[in-house]
């Protein structure tokens, strides 16, 4: 196995190099200066144009296109991931303050996921075609068609601005100091309700669907009727024979998920004002902060590479015939 | 125990859980605490630095003169100035009486330091001629030498920051000093707290010099796009720019105002002078003479206050109302100028044409609030002149140069600006030799009365010879709970920088 995860790293930084290049090179090509960005200032007054140029030199936006670019690889292997041109500090201080905030939001959106989305499969696939099946149904169609935007601005007016529920947005209350320590934690897991609900929801609503399918297919293997006859009761046939085997392929299915931990949580963040990746992403695209897009970009193409592999381990973990070299083995 | 009544409890549990949080403690619909005023401010923590821009320091940090709204120079630090006749050189007289919130006193060595420090290369704040020479006569004395018009202009407002706090730091990393987290001020206000990614609170200074502010908190909550939805729900009292539609309601709901403030940036349509169609003066004056402007500001919601003009201007000319009389909407003129140029309506099909050629353009519209509607009235009022504009969204921030027809687009027009886009070797083909000349002073003009004279005659110039169709400057938006007083538009809407003279009244 460790050969063959060497072998895929290094399979990987061609991959990686490739897109981090033209990612690069789209972003600078593209039409428009991100000085003019920085050029208006406060009060209407607008930035000295020999300051701009400084400016300019400051960040290499005066080289040629293609000396930017061996400049950033080799700046990037050194790990010095640029300064941001908004915040003018160092971009790898700015992801490191974000990452903590979207990891509590998407970890615990995929735990929702899993945790409600294979439940709610099980529980359609045992009762197939009654109510709660097509409750069950008819809802995940609907959370899964819905777009995360509109349901987390419609829970906001709705739990937020109408009922004062839950809060608007941010990661806590403007009295958490005050609390005590227990009131503290609830103060968060309460702020964390509407940002993971809208997160999970779809997901869930989509590995409900799947569950379903999966267990509805195993349910008919002929080991599983094999286990009713030597006459164990329902819940061993269904739990430690039909999930397990059913679950393969969506472990893998949460082995894809690792890239949506650090960038899946981009309109949400912003609407939650949640200063995570997703919220400092948007906001560098739409700043044209080019070392933040870069940043940003690398690592979601890394965490996808990682992903992938990651799914591929966990799959021959899981189901021991699949083999890593893509053979099966023999029975 | 069944998976039936397994799952029952886990239900039950959920439930339980969710009404618990539910009916937790909650924002109150009606806004803060009676003291205490809660922003909804777009920027970050760091806005404390004069690396990075923002109003949040207004609350902390004393600037040396300010602007009244009649266009007065106002001191806070300085107590008193006086300029010389090419008004380059001007000393301070600062008071006395300041001190800042560690209890140390600010003294002219404190200006001295801050205005080394924005014009270090590092930081970007001046450029290298801004300033040209600091001496410190003594404690509460210093002249400045300015080198040209960015630093005369950018006087106001300008805030000073505590040498003894921050010399020895590096000014490269200025962006990224702890200080800007917890700063030590001479404002009206003082630092409380921070909370990472969250807010900043700061407590009014019993020792602020106008005495102690009516106002006792303030805080800032970093928000970003959630703004809205807080004001809404009673998270936050002031909210800094929504869309125009948004705007519209929270100007309609009894609970809020909503004040504008103007920028120097400009709205205009910029004509390519290198293409034919827009070489000819009567022909870009017979446009700017068929758009309704004053009813385009009134479709574009904004305030009436704010003027239309036609040329360069500066906030004194609008507060005094000295700007030129603006072109008028003449539709019949229009129509005899662009006869005049040659273009006429010859097969019938609503689009004038000159030597076998339509009338037909495509203006690039960046983006931005407010942009298509402006550009679809645009299209609309030159349509009824059979001229026919095509409509192309493009990024914010497309310069001036290049392959374009016209371009509708908010500029931030400072003197070298105009110098650059209208002057010589104008980027948008523009010539005319009197405007070049004038607006090669622009740049290094220091008498204000004098930069109100070159920006008139070249606003009259442009009146003969427009370069393109200014409509208004941007306003800047701002909605506040009616319980906040003194507030007003167009010169004081920034509750960040008048919050020393602001009060609260809760409305009957």
């Amino acid at each position: 196995m460790g050969r063959y995860v060497l072998k895929r790293l290094l399979q990987a930084i061609p991959l990686l190099l490739g897109i981090i290049s033209i990612t690069f090179f789209i972003i600078h090509i593209a039409p428009g200066d991100p000085m003019e960005m920085y050029r208006e200032r406060e009060r209407g007054r607008e930035m000295d144009p020999q300051v701009i140029e400084l400016m300019r030199k400051r960040y290499g936006l005066d080289q040629p296109i293609p000396v930017q670019y061996v400049k950033w690889v080799a700046n990037v292997v050194r790990g010095d991931l640029g300064e941001s041109f908004r915040y003018r500090r160092p971009v790898r201080g700015l992801l490191a303050e974000a990452i903590p905030y979207t990891l509590q939001l998407t970890v615990l959106a995929l735990l929702f996921d899993a945790l409600f989305g294979i439940a709610l499969g099980i529980i359609s696939a045992v009762r197939q075609y009654s109510a709660l099946d097509k409750t069950v149904t008819l809802g995940s169609l609907i959370a899964y068609a819905i777009p995360g935007f509109w349901l987390a601005l419609m829970l906001v007016l709705l739990f937020s601005v109408q009922l004062n529920w839950f809060p608007t947005s941010q990661t806590r209350s403007m009295d958490y100091d005050l609390l005590s320590s227990g009131q503290q934690i609830l103060d968060r897991l309460w702020h964390l309700v509407l940002p993971v609900f809208v997160m999970g929801v779809a997901s869930a609503a989509g590995t409900a669907r799947y569950m379903r399918n999966r267990l509805l297919e195993v349910l008919n293997e002929e080991y599983v009727v094999a286990a009713r006859a030597r006459g164990f009761p329902e819940h061993v046939v269904i739990i430690k024979h039909a999930v397990r085997n059913a679950l393969i392929p969506i472990v893998t299915i949460y082995g894809l998920s690792l890239p949506f931990l650090l960038g899946g949580a981009t309109m949400i963040e912003s609407i939650f004002a949640w200063p995570g990746m997703g919220r400092l992403t948007v906001e560098a695209v739409g700043g044209r902060d080019y070392p933040i897009i870069m940043a940003t970009t690398m690592m979601a193409a890394t965490l996808t590479v990682l992903g992938n592999l990651l799914a591929d381990l966990a799959l021959t973990v899981v189901d021991p015939r699949v083999s890593l070299e893509g053979k099966r083995r023999a029975q | 125990m069944t998976i039936r009544v397994q799952v029952r409890h886990l239900l039950l549990c959920g439930l339980l859980t969710t009404v618990f949080f539910g009916c937790g403690r909650a924002p109150g619909g009606g806004g803060s605490a009676s003291s205490t005023v809660i922003i909804a401010y777009p920027g970050t923590a760091s806005d404390m630095s004069p690396a990075v821009d923002g109003y949040s320091k207004f609350l902390v940090f004393l600037p040396l003169i300010v602007e009244r709204e009649d266009g007065e120079l106002e001191g806070r630090l300085a107590r008193s100035w006086e300029h010389s006749p090419d008004w380059r050189e001007w000393t301070f007289h600062l008071r006395t009486d300041v001190r800042w919130h560690d209890g140390v006193p600010v003294t002219a060595r404190d200006v001295e330091f801050t205005l080394a420090l924005l014009a270090n290369p590092e930081v970007g704040e001046f450029g290298p001629h801004t300033v040209e020479a600091v001496t410190v006569q003594d404690d509460s004395t210093l002249t400045v030498r300015y080198g040209d018009s960015y630093g005369v202009n950018g006087l106001t407002w300008e805030v000073c920051l505590p040498k003894h706090l921050l010399q020895g730091l590096d000014p490269k990393n200025i962006a990224s000093w702890k200080f800007w987290l917890h700063p030590v001020g001479d404002g009206p206000y003082r630092f409380l707290r921070h909370v990472p990614k969250t807010l900043m609170e700061f407590e009014a200074n019993p020792n602020y010099y106008r005495g102690k502010p009516r106002i006792e908190r303030v805080v800032l909550r970093f928000l970003g796009n959630a703004g809205l939805a807080e004001l809404l729900s009673g998270g936050v009292d002031v909210l800094y720019a929504t869309s125009p539609t948004n705007l519209r309601l929270l100007a309609k709901d009894p609970r809020f105002r909503v004040y504008n403030s103007c920028c120097d940036d400009t709205y205009g349509i910029f004509w390519n002078n290198h293409l034919r169609l827009f070489r000819d003066s009567r022909v870009r004056r017979a446009l700017t003479l068929a758009i309704d402007r004053q009813e385009l500001r009134q479709v574009l919601d904004f305030p009436p206050s704010l003027p239309v003009v036609d040329g360069p201007y500066t906030h004194r000319q609008i507060r005094r109302g000295d700007l030129p009389t603006p072109l008028p909407h003449d539709t019949a003129r229009a129509r005899v100028l662009l006869e005049e140029a040659g273009w006429f309506d010859t097969d019938g099909d609503g689009v004038r044409e000159r030597d076998g050629r339509p009338f037909r353009f495509t203006a690039l519209v960046s983006a931005g609030p407010g942009r298509s509607a402006l550009a679809v009235y645009v299209q609309e009022q030159l349509r009824r002149m059979g001229v026919h504009m095509e409509i192309q969204p493009v990024e914010r921030g497309r310069p001036l140069d290049g392959d374009f027809d016209a371009i509708i687009r908010l500029m931030c027009l400072c003197p070298d600006g105009w110098r650059v886009q209208f002057g010589d070797s104008s980027s948008t083909g523009y010539h005319n030799a009197r405007a070049a000349q004038l607006l090669r002073q622009l740049p290094i003009v220091t008498d204000p009365n004098e930069e109100d004279r070159i920006r008139r005659e070249v606003a009259e110039i442009f009146q003969t010879d427009p370069p393109a169709t200014f409509f208004f400057p941007q306003p800047m938006t701002m909605v506040a709970r009616r319980r906040i007083h003194g507030l007003s538009s167009l010169w004081r809407a920034d509750p960040l920088m008048y919050m020393d003279e602001l009060w609260l009244e809760d409305p009957r």
